[in-house]
């Protein structure tokens, strides 16, 4: 049997940024329900510089786990990310932040707030308009 | 009192409290084969040395139990030794005790039925108690299998509502391992309490072993026209045709006294009339190669339907079900785990359940065996779970030979071609090198092999 690999044209970045590796395994195992049939998510930690990560790719998906502990490293990591590339979709892993944080992440560009694996899948209408063709 | 115990002829006999015969009625007397006066004032104590006169042992063999005086009365079957030509035969005495301290024991010899009648309590008890204790862990399951936030649970909840407040041909769809038969026994004791119901294991019937599966039921049905019933059938689209065919020709019969719940597989065909023997390949005859829901099945149940989606498809409610699990084996005592730590929910959330909701009901009860202590974490869940990891997205496309790979990526030019020049077919080919007849050639063969 005769394996090729997918067309790179239809390989969109999912880029997570944490600590640990519970994000990593959560996109890992949800991602790639979330992505249009024709599209494939490639899930990798984030390593900066951002244009290196997104090979080129105009849309991405990148899931950022902000602590309370570093929340303005993390806010300083958001504001380069969205300078660099306006058009990725900002997602926000969140947990015992409080209303002015969330404010604060939402007018740097994160579009919405997850705090626990389960909370992905809900996602899906979110991801399958940002990929839409018509947007593309 | 003594002439109508005598008249009676039913063997009495009375010992005091010293353990001496003090009365014996005629029917005794007529019994034994000996005189009353010969046995009056004679030691009638069980376990007491006995002379070698005979009448000592008749007296002894009248004698009560051991224990006759904290129980207040025992049974016995007395059989005493003949001093007569004729034998003596045994018979079944009641023991009464009656007065306290110097009291005195009433012995009335006859038979008595009540032994069996509490055998008959002890077994009805034990029954009901095993059912409701069956019935309450199928609540439990039912409880904990539709929990959950999610639309998908709510909307099933709102379905099953209706099927617990109505008395009506049911059917269930879902995956192997969905909970499907504890929810649809829930449904059966939430809308018709108390009627009978059988259950049937589909995939296991012919003919005649569904009709002698359903004597229960049809026995009940035909002796009472107001009488109900309902059978529960399991894999119903896994049952063989003639059986299915039978089991409509029941609820015909019986018309709304015989209620149906099917269990049945996510999606099932329709099936129709089976073919003829002479129609079936030859391989395949004598097996069941068609699987569904024959269409007069469809019929009845057509009015209620409930889908249960599989575990994989109600992720965000996973956390809530596990918990509830644990909570319910933490009451019944079968572990000192509380809670799941938030590692062992994330693991649970990642894994695909292919098992469904038996499977975590599964994992929840090893989990709740392993962990020592209050929180269930990742260590304490089965391998399969916490060892799961998912791929990361990227997967190849399997093609079968070399030709077709070199279709694939023929036709996948031709097609970036013709939209890079706006469907321009004849400068498509000019770019690919290629004539434009050849192109269009390419693309029916396309077309044809989809």
């Amino acid at each position: 049997m005769i394996e090729l690999p997918p067309e790179r044209a239809n390989i969109r970045p999912w880029l997570v940024v944490e600590s640990g590796d519970r994000w990593i395994h959560a996109s890992r195992r949800f991602a790639p329900e979330l992505m249009p049939p024709n599209l494939i998510a490639q899930v990798r930690h984030f390593e900066p510089p951002l244009t290196v990560a997104l090979s080129g790719q105009q849309r991405a998906v990148i899931l950022w786990e902000v602590r309370r502990a570093h929340f303005d490293k993390a806010i300083d990591g958001l504001a380069a990310t969205r300078l660099r590339s306006p058009s990725t979709l900002l997602l926000a892993a969140t947990r015992g932040l409080a209303d002015r944080h969330h404010l604060a992440l939402s007018e740097f560009g994160v579009a919405t707030f997850v705090s626990h694996p389960e909370h992905l899948p809900r996602l899906a209408p979110m991801i399958g308009a940002y990929f839409s063709d018509s947007r593309e | 009192m003594t002439r109508l115990i005598d008249a009676s002829g039913v063997p009495v006999w009375a010992i005091s409290s010293s353990g001496k015969l003090v009365y014996l009625s005629s029917g005794t007397a007529q019994w034994l084969g000996v005189e009353v006066d010969q046995l009056v004032d004679r030691r009638s104590i069980a376990g007491a040395p006995v002379s070698d006169d005979p009448l000592d042992q008749v007296a002894a063999a009248l004698s009560p139990p051991p224990g006759l005086a904290e129980r207040g009365t025992a049974s016995l079957r007395v059989h005493p030794p003949g001093v007569g030509p004729s034998p003596v035969h045994a018979i079944q005495v009641r023991f009464v005790r009656v007065g306290n301290g110097d009291g005195l024991t009433i012995a009335i010899g006859g038979e008595f039925n009540d032994r069996s009648l509490e055998d008959d309590l002890h077994d009805a008890v034990a029954i009901r108690q095993r059912l409701d204790a069956w019935r309450r862990h199928h609540t439990q399951l039912a409880t904990i299998a539709t929990a959950g936030v999610s639309p998908v649970a709510r909307r099933m909840r709102l379905r099953l509502q209706v099927a617990a407040s109505t008395r009506t041909h049911v059917g269930f769809f879902g995956p192997p391992g969905s909970g499907a038969e504890s929810i649809a026994t829930r449904v059966h004791q939430q809308s018709a309490p108390g009627e009978s119901m059988v259950t049937v294991d589909g995939p296991l019937m012919d003919t005649e072993l569904l009709d002698a599966t359903m004597i229960p039921l049809v026995n009940q049905l035909a002796d009472s026209s107001s009488a109900k019933a309902t059978a529960l059938v399991r894999g119903l689209d896994e049952m063989p045709l003639e059986a299915q065919q039978r089991l409509a020709a029941m609820l015909n019969t019986y018309a709304s006294r015989l209620r149906l719940l099917a269990i049945c597989g996510p999606r099932p065909s329709v099936l129709s009339e089976p073919l003829e023997p002479t129609e079936l390949p030859s391989a395949e005859l004598g097996e069941h190669p068609r699987r569904g829901i024959h269409d007069r099945l469809i019929d009845h149940l057509s009015g209620l339907t409930v889908t249960i989606e599989p575990l994989c498809r109600r992720v965000e409610d996973i956390p809530l079900m596990a918990a509830a699990a644990v909570d319910a084996r933490h009451a019944a005592g079968e572990g000192n785990a509380e809670r799941l730590s938030r590692n062992a929910l994330d693991a649970l959330v990642a894994y695909p359940w292919p098992g469904n909701f038996e499977e975590l009901d599964g994992a929840m009860r090893q989990a709740m065996r392993t962990a020592p202590r209050q929180a269930i974490g990742v260590e304490h869940l089965p391998l399969a779970i916490r060892s799961f990891r998912a791929a990361d997205g990227i997967q190849q496309t399997a093609i079968k030979s070399l030709d077709a790979a070199l279709r694939q990526y023929e036709t996948r030019l031709i097609e970036q071609a013709i939209e890079a020049t706006d469907g321009n077919r004849a400068e498509a080919a000019r770019r690919l090198g290629i004539s434009r007849a050849r192109l269009i050639r390419r693309i029916d063969q396309a077309d044809s092999d989809d």
